[in-house]
């Protein structure tokens, strides 16, 4: 047991130093993306008619015109001190400005994985175990998988959103976000479509992973007996099938989960939501180095800490990995 | 066989605990989102009575207004700073924290402070303030661009209390529209210098609202300075900004009623808005132009005047402004916008005439000259002016290929000289003479890499800053059009315009049509909202 228990924290400690490291390469990366874009923070704050001299004098004010290695070096150590400096933009610690937005963009992730898996996996499940099925069902079924996946957020996004201003009696409106916290049916009210907007992707995913495993699983032997032994479809589904045919699916949840995490830009830019993403995208814009550095660091220490959970769930969903282990 | 999972002994139990710690997660997880998020100010329209709730495509590029050469981020901070005059109705000069001033000589400036104004924090505004903000302004170290435009201040001092002396080092026109700038913000210095306020970080004006809070890029919040100097202003007990990036978020906010009045940078906008019901929308044109800019500096066909006039009298203004901007935006010369600005009918080369282009054209040995024309499509004006702009000078025999790139790109192109053709916009400011400027790559700075300077234009602008009859000043400025247009390098197209909607059944707004494009919601202190 104790062999055990010392294997598994070696394994997580391994896990959780390569995902160390995979965060330190890409700080580095970000940082010398941000610094090596064509305009600085001076150039975009000033605008294109700026002298020279007025920018490389904001510059100066800014301590930007320190070595490109100087300036990583200092934020890499204030990072690793979970300081992450302060917006160039409005002086705002970048922590307190992205814990602001945090909690939108997981309330966000956390309800558009909960309906994306409501939906897909009944659907999923359902569609694997038909019996028989029509080759006209099939092509249905197919193409509306196949648009799910393909038309992007920002159609979808950018459809509902002139419906319910077009429509204003549907009692949902736009370009207001209340907190859970203030009023928590307002809150569903204003949250309820950017979340089936974000959903209608992974579902689709979710429904077409989950229906090619279920039919694979369908066909074992193990199966067929449940069924000789006159087990019900529920049952067989519940005990037999879905156990078995989640793993794959587990990782589109994952995955899903991990990419939203990091800020659904599109969709908080069309629906006007506070979340990370649409910081991102304005502090890319005005050059707030801090801000997006920070941002993609967590973005992709979120990811990492997700994909570590998702491995921890293949082995409660299949034993066999926790005895191979 | 493959191994079925039911076989195993406790998998229901396991399962169960999985299911159950990520039914738990989430709701600590939603809990936890409650608790960070519940700290934003909830971007919410106020159903409550007395809320001008205003969407914004953008936020602040910095809250220093002395330093910030953006518009929107000048409107913004115009809620909380004021200047010693502004721009009022027609674009003229006004008194705002100067009651007066008189000039004892030309190349002297005394103004009256108006008494008992105080900053938000109930401090009275004193000469030491106005002296110490130009000071700061003045200084190299702060690389404020309203230097640029105040070379001809000698030094500021306080005579007393409530009297500040500017000494110029020769009369200048363009002085009192300098003061008008945006940038020439009045700061509380006393706080300033003891290192109690920040303007960096923090709004601390004489103006009618105070920035009770400001989340970053998602909004603002502001109430009525409450030591305002204006008895019964502002008339409504909230402004919230809301940042919606999105042009049709936008509208949707202002349809729906989540924001009452918002501000668009896409001529499109007023048809887009026609026909909704409550909605009143201005377009809004003042002081910032189109320009085209005609690279003749860099080796190539484009140092060749003939053809830089082909290219000017290939462009048909009012066609560009009824395909491209909806019909908005006025053929322009250098530097309109402002009382002073030159006359465009008489400047030869902008007018359109296709036949003399293609002669030109012809003349310069350009006949199927290639060239590329860089755009930021951040502006959806100027990617329809791009589009409209090739077709135009395809007709008259030269070879446009478009180059849009990111706004940073851009800039730094630009500024480079690594372009041809550049669709950027320039503002005329508070006077003709700060337009004028950007045609003067020794007194611009950012133009000396595509602009090559004419010699008889530089030798009038001295004139032109000096001479403060305003007939002869007229004339002037109409010759130093007619010397630009002839030279053809930096091409005024059309004036840029951008709208302003409100919802009249929720706002009492007034909002001009001629403004300032730093200040478009200029009396927002006298609005009322009707519920």
């Amino acid at each position: 047991m104790a062999k055990l228990l010392v294997s598994a924290i070696g394994r997580l400690c391994a896990r959780a130093l390569t995902g160390l490291g995979t965060l330190a390469v890409v700080a580095v990366i970000v940082f010398l993306t941000m610094h090596g874009l064509a305009g600085s923070f001076a150039q975009i704050y000033l605008g294109p008619t700026a002298t020279p001299s007025s920018v490389h004098a904001l510059e100066v004010h800014y301590g930007l015109t320190a070595s490109v290695w100087t300036q990583l070096g200092r934020w890499l150590i204030g990072i690793v001190h979970l300081h992450f400096g302060v917006s160039l933009v409005s002086g705002q610690a970048v922590g307190a400005i992205l814990g602001k937005r945090l909690g939108v963009t997981i309330e966000l992730a956390l309800l558009a994985t909960a309906v994306a898996v409501a939906g897909g996996v009944p659907i999923g499940c359902a569609v694997g175990m038909a019996e028989t099925t029509t080759r006209r069902r099939e092509d249905v079924l197919r193409g509306f998988s196949a648009m799910s996946v393909s038309v992007p957020d920002f159609v979808i996004g950018s459809g509902i959103v002139y419906l319910i201003s077009r429509f204003p009696a549907l009692g949902f409106r736009v370009g207001s976000y209340t907190p859970v916290s203030e009023d928590p049916l307002r809150n569903l009210r204003d949250v309820i479509l950017p979340v089936i907007t974000l959903a209608v992707f992974p579902a689709a995913l979710i429904v077409r992973t989950l229906r090619d495993s279920v039919r694979t699983v369908k066909s074992e032997q193990y199966v067929v007996a449940a069924m000789v032994r006159g087990e019900t479809t529920a049952q067989i589904v519940r005990r037999h099938i879905l156990r078995n045919a989640l793993l794959p699916t587990i990782t589109v949840i994952a995955t899903s989960f991990g990419y939203l995490l990091g800020g659904a830009v599109i969709v908080e830019t069309v629906f006007d939501l506070p979340g990370m993403g649409q910081e991102l995208i304005s502090a890319i814009s005005n050059r707030d180095y801090n801000v997006v550095q920070a941002e993609v660091v967590i973005g992709a220490g979120a990811f990492i800490a997700v994909n570590m959970l998702s491995e921890w769930l293949y082995s409660v969903v299949d034993p066999r990995l926790r005895r191979r282990a | 066989m493959t191994e079925s999972l039911a076989s195993s002994r406790r998998p229901r139990s396991r399962t169960r605990l999985a299911l159950a710690g990520v039914v738990l997660c989430i709701g600590v997880g939603l809990v936890g989102a409650s608790a960070s998020s519940g700290a934003l100010q909830g971007n919410q329209a106020s159903a409550a009575k007395g809320t001008i709730v205003w969407a914004v495509p953008g936020d602040v590029s910095g809250t220093d207004p002395e330093n910030n050469g953006q518009d929107l981020s000048q409107s913004i901070l115009a809620l909380t700073y004021q200047h010693l005059v502004t721009l009022g109705d027609g674009l003229h000069i006004s008194p705002e924290l100067a009651e007066s001033w008189t000039q004892p000589d030309a190349a002297t400036y005394v103004f009256h402070l108006r008494p008992n104004v105080r900053f938000s924090n109930g401090r009275l505004l004193e000469a030491a303030d106005v002296v110490g903000s130009f000071d700061r302004i003045l200084s190299k170290a702060e690389g404020s661009y309203l230097a640029g435009r105040l070379t001809s201040v000698k030094n500021v001092t306080a005579l007393n209390k409530s009297t500040v002396q500017f000494k110029l080092s020769a009369p200048s026109a363009a002085f009192l529209p300098a003061l008008a700038d945006p940038a020439a913000a009045i700061l509380p210095m006393k706080e300033l210098n003891a290192g109690t306020f920040d303007p960096n970080k923090q709004l601390l004006g004489t103006g009618p609202f105070v920035a009770q809070s400001h989340q970053l890029n998602a909004s603002w919040t502001f109430v009525p300075n409450r030591h305002y100097w204006v008895s019964g202003e502002p008339k409504v007990s909230k402004v919230q900004i809301n940042v919606i990036p999105d042009e049709s978020t936008e509208i949707a906010a202002l349809r729906g009623g989540t924001a009452n009045v918002a501000i668009f940078q896409s001529a499109d906008v007023s048809k887009l808005l026609a026909g909704v019901p409550s909605v009143k929308s201005v377009v809004q044109s003042g002081t910032e132009q189109w320009i085209l800019v005609v690279n003749d500096v860099s080796p190539g066909p484009l140092t060749n005047v003939l053809l830089r006039r082909a290219i000017n009298q290939g462009l048909s203004r009012k066609a560009i402004a009824s395909v491209a901007l909806s019909g908005l935006g006025k053929p322009v010369g250098p530097a309109s916008g402002t009382p002073a600005s030159c006359s465009v009918s008489a400047l030869k080369y902008s007018q359109f005439n296709a036949a003399a282009a293609q002669a030109n054209v012809q003349a310069a040995g350009a006949t199927g000259v290639k060239i590329t024309l860089q755009y930021s499509p951040i502006y959806p004006d100027a990617v329809s002016m791009a589009q409209v702009i090739q077709s135009q000078l395809a007709n008259v025999g030269i070879a446009v290929t478009l180059d849009p790139l990111s706004p940073g790109e851009f800039g730094n192109n630009f500024v480079g000289g690594n372009f041809d053709l550049s669709i950027v916009f320039y503002g005329t400011g508070t006077d003709p003479y700060f337009g004028l400027i950007n045609w003067n790559p020794a007194l611009a700075g950012y133009t000396a890499k595509f602009n090559a300077p004419v010699a008889a234009f530089n030798a009038l602008l001295p004139k032109i800053a000096s001479t403060t009859n305003a007939t002869k000043r007229k004339s002037l400025i109409q010759q130093a059009c007619m010397l630009i247009d002839a030279d053809s390098a930096q091409l005024p197209v059309l004036s840029k315009v951008q709208t302003i909607a409100y919802r009249t059944d929720l706002l009492n707004a007034k909002v001009l049509s001629a403004e300032d494009a730093s200040n478009p919601m200029r009396g927002i202190e006298t609005w009322t909202t009707t519920k």
